[in-house]
């Protein structure tokens, strides 16, 4: 279990997070929504051991983040963020081994190699292999970082998988099938945090939603609970209507359109 | 109580109005809009006054930074908010910031300046009115009521808070309300209730939360809570067998769950049947009937109307 409790961080006064408390169990997906500049990713970079908070702690699998050794932590967590930089030539796989770094000494085990070509077919980069990740497109490198973070941790079920804005570069299809793989990953026992935009993407994968603003917590819960128009105009200032679907029980959120005159 | 504002810059008052300190059972209730526009003053102003209560209510804009001057003159608390914003902001909302005070009269100054849409809100309520909402013996503003006695200005909290969201709606309820006579007072009466209720509420929360962290304890005993009301939902606990359960006592109980889960107990056990009655209905295909009995509504007419409050739709409404 992620036990977050009563987490505040600031920088130079200004307080990014604020009395953050919540918790995510084995098989739970909970996504973080907020507007930008909100502290969505102030609090990944605290999940992941990143950034110390002021106070508060977080607690994985009964233990205090901050009392891991570096080690230890790499293979219980991980996190794609959502900055990569990437500058020198590497070749595709070589990159997704990387992700297995904490698990071996020196040479790769053939474990590592197997691990590392499941998790590239599934983000489907096995065909990329042999190329040089920085000819890939945007897309096909988040995709590629995707596989890397899922190599860390995969043989580990208890780990905590911290996908910060996964889809963003990614066309509809690869949207939805890196969301469904972490829906996946949670039915086997990790636990999911991700950061996406768009809330329907939320609805339809999330088991919970924690809707973030100016760094505070204003609402938590269930997709049906927290997805309605008073909520995310609240969160977002946009106007919406949402409905529910009747075969699947999951809100669908409406936006209306907006206009903006430029005089 | 008497409440009177100015720009200092111009002659006549904005406003003045001699508003009775106690409730007088047949005094009306009064309600103005008035709209100024002259050199540098725009406003937009609702008024509303009856024994015991002013309230206002300005929009306004200023072409040159100008002083506002507001005169309290008797025992009054006061609850009020400041909404602003860049005029050519095309936000609803922009910065807020509110507080309660207890002034015992008292001459302010505020320099405005132009270019920024103010929204002022004030709710002047005299000593006695309030404590008389707000019972004396009040937990929640226990502090601030020894202060009071003091006859010292005073602020609620320390330093100004921003407006929430139920904060707005509530002023806008006040505002915008349609209802005449009798009913408007109760109206407002219970609106500013709860305005003050979602203030002193906020201050609470704000001062708790620098509250240490959780006993591991008490985090074993919430986890335990957490796991009897999923196991139990078609028989649950009260929550007075549940705070048994667990070794702790009702009132912790709920207050912690609250606290620890963002969500209240009765609320979780609600959260926890309607998601097993999704699953029950969408995957296993059952019938209304055998839902309503495995999530513990007993009766299928109790079960299909808090389904339809949690979903929005009735289950006979689900497409297969």
């Amino acid at each position: 279990m992620l036990r977050v409790e009563k987490i505040n961080y600031e920088v130079n006064g200004r307080k990014l997070l604020k009395d953050i408390t919540f918790q995510v169990r084995k098989g739970e997906i909970l996504a973080i929504l907020g507007a930008n500049g909100a502290g969505k990713s102030t609090l990944m970079g605290v999940l992941c051991g990143e950034k110390k908070p002021d106070s508060g702690a977080v607690h994985l699998n009964g233990k205090a983040l901050s009392t891991y050794e570096p080690a230890a932590l790499a293979k219980c967590r991980a996190l794609l963020s959502q900055q990569q930089q990437m500058t020198l030539s590497f070749k595709v796989e070589e990159i997704v081994l990387m992700g297995r770094y904490p698990h071996y000494r020196n040479t790769p085990k053939q474990q590592d190699y197997k691990i590392v070509a499941e998790t590239m077919e599934l983000c489907g980069v096995s065909a990329f292999a042999e190329r040089d990740f920085l000819s890939l497109s945007g897309g096909e490198q988040q995709r590629v970082h995707l596989a890397r973070i899922l190599a860390q941790i995969w043989d580990n079920p208890d780990a905590l998988l911290l996908l910060d804005e996964p889809i963003s570069a990614l066309d509809l299809h690869y949207q939805q099938k890196v969301l469904a793989i972490a829906r996946a990953l949670a039915r086997k026992g990790f636990m999911v945090v991700l950061i996406v935009h768009d809330v329907n993407f939320a609805a339809m994968y999330a088991d919970r939603i924690l809707m973030l603003k100016n760094g505070r917590k204003l609402f938590h819960g269930t997709p049906v609970e927290v997805l309605a128009q008073k909520e995310i105009y609240t969160i977002f200032s946009v106007e919406s209507s949402v409905i529910m679907n009747p075969r699947t029980l999951k809100p669908y959120v409406q936006l209306e359109e907006m206009d903006i005159d430029l005089d | 109580m008497l409440v009177k504002s100015k720009i200092v810059e111009l002659a006549d008052w904005l406003f003045e109005e001699e508003i009775p300190d106690g409730y007088v059972p047949d005094k009306p209730l009064v309600e103005n809009r008035i709209s100024i526009s002259k050199d540098p003053v725009h406003m937009e102003n609702f008024q509303l006054s009856t024994s015991g209560l002013f309230i206002l209510h300005s929009k306004m804009q200023f072409d040159r930074p100008v002083q506002v001057l507001t005169e309290i003159e008797g025992e009054t608390i006061t609850s009020q908010f400041i909404f602003f914003k860049p005029t050519d902001s095309k936000l609803p909302y922009g910065m807020s910031r509110h507080n309660i005070r207890y002034i015992p009269s008292v001459k302010s100054i505020h320099e405005v300046e132009p270019g920024i849409e103010y929204t002022y809100f004030i709710a002047v309520i005299s000593k006695e009115y309030y404590l008389n909402l707000i019972k004396r013996d009040s937990l929640l503003h226990q502090q601030f009521v020894h202060e009071i006695e003091k006859g010292e200005y005073v602020s609620f909290s320390e330093e100004d808070l921003m407006a929430t969201y139920e904060m707005q709606h509530t002023i806008t309820e006040l505002i915008e309300s349609k209802k005449k006579g009798e009913i408007r007072r109760l109206h407002t009466e219970s609106r500013v209730v709860e305005l003050l209720m979602y203030q002193f509420e906020q201050y609470n929360e704000k001062t708790e939360s620098n509250d240490s962290l959780f006993h591991e304890e008490d985090v074993q005993r919430l986890e335990m809570a957490r796991q009897i009301l999923e196991q139990r939902i078609a028989n649950p606990p009260t929550q007075k067998e549940l705070a048994a359960e667990v070794l702790t006592s009702e009132s912790k109980l709920r207050k912690d769950f609250k606290e620890y889960f963002s969500v209240t107990i009765h609320d979780y056990l609600t959260r926890v049947r309607m998601e097993k009655a999704k699953s029950y209905l969408l995957e296993d295909k059952m019938t209304v009937y055998e839902v309503a009995l495995l999530t513990g509504y007993g009766h299928q007419n109790n079960f299909s109307s808090a389904f339809k409050k949690y979903y929005g739709i009735s289950p006979g409404e689900l497409k297969m």
